[in-house]
């Protein structure tokens, strides 16, 4: 297949020249793609948290109440946690990754899987409780309680849920991290691909450091 | 080829990750889910104060991750420029709505509906 332009160059921070196959082989652009994808997460996730706080301005006690009387803090930290100490093992992948410790790069993805698997059983366990509660949206329990009540837990399901998404793709870009790894495709010479899972596991941690003070913590209050 | 200075920067060096950063992140970031934790016992608040303590240690945690983890201390400055004008956008069209919903009447919308209760099925 012929190419209309000719291959592309990129040169560099000492100034040598190398052939670009693909985005991996610009790491400057490689980083930029993944900033600019960011923010398109950055936007969902924001409207979606503006909601809540017009929401939460609206039906300020019922939200309390919700928070207060079916918010499992203890499962809840717990996530938190487990969320917090993935973030490190991938940061420590990478770590691994960069100085050519390819296998001990792999070790620590599998560890962030098996805790991003912990998170979402959690969640299942809380998901699980809160639906046979009849909390779920559409649920005749649930509609039968307050406006502010099926905000509440509309905006939960929605969140939480879409955060558990974005956990689930960030496992599958690990599986497939180590599938490069393994090929040959990543590694110390072409970190820009685990560089940008990485990332992408910080921001999801990112959005949880919110989500939880949100839905669990407000509760608390006096 | 003309380079600018920005593309000079040896952003792998940069970026390499420092195990000594990460731990100090790991143990800021544990301190600080903690506080997030026992807040409401040790220095209980109304909701106002709470919420505020809650979101001041949420960007606190935000700007250790953004930091430390995401290493944005040392992004080109363009992509600084970038996240912080999105930031700025996302900021006040935040405020013009909470302005607005503040201002707006909403009380069609808040009165509570005939026969409904307020108590929940069953505790956690």
């Amino acid at each position: 297949m012929s190419h209309a332009t000719g291959p592309e160059i990129v040169i560099d921070p000492q100034g040598n020249e190398h052939l670009a196959v693909d985005f991996q082989d610009d790491y400057e652009a490689g980083i930029f793609g993944y900033w600019l994808f960011i923010f398109t997460e950055f936007m969902m996730f924001g409207a979606m948290f503006m909601v809540f706080t017009i929401y939460f301005t609206m039906y300020t006690a019922d939200f309390v109440e919700m928070s207060k009387e079916h918010m499992n803090l203890m499962l809840g930290g717990t996530n938190t946690v487990v969320l917090l100490i993935s973030a490190y093992m991938m940061g420590l992948g990478m770590m691994n990754l960069e100085k050519g410790n390819h296998d001990k790069a792999i070790k620590f993805i599998w560890y962030t899987i098996i805790l991003s698997v912990v998170f979402l059983s959690i969640k299942a366990v809380e998901w699980s409780h809160d639906i046979h509660l009849g909390l779920f949206p559409g649920d005749p329990v649930l509609e039968s309680m307050s406006k502010g009540a099926n905000l509440f837990f509309g905006m939960y399901f929605s969140m939480t849920g879409l955060h558990g998404l974005h956990i689930i793709i960030g496992i599958a870009f690990m599986y497939w991290t180590i599938k490069s790894i393994k090929n040959g495709e990543v590694g110390a010479h072409r970190p820009v691909f685990m560089k940008n899972v990485t990332l992408y596991w910080d921001f999801v941690h990112l959005i949880w450091v919110f989500l939880f003070p949100l839905y669990y913590m407000i509760g608390g209050a006096a | 080829m003309a380079t600018d200075v920005q593309s000079n920067i040896d952003y792998k060096a940069k970026n390499a990750v420092d195990g000594i950063k990460y731990r100090n992140g790991i143990v800021l970031l544990l301190v600080l889910t903690t506080i997030t934790f026992i807040q409401p016992s040790i220095l209980p608040m109304d909701l106002g104060g709470t919420l505020a303590a809650q979101l001041v240690i949420a960007f606190i945690k935000m700007a250790i991750i953004a930091g430390t983890y995401m290493h944005f201390t040392s992004v080109p400055g363009y992509l600084k420029a970038f996240v912080y004008t999105v930031i700025g956008m996302m900021a006040y069209v935040w405020i013009m709505v909470i302005v607005d919903n503040q201002h707006r009447d909403m009380s069609m919308l808040t009165a509570p509906k005939a026969g409904v209760q307020h108590s929940a099925p069953a505790h956690h």
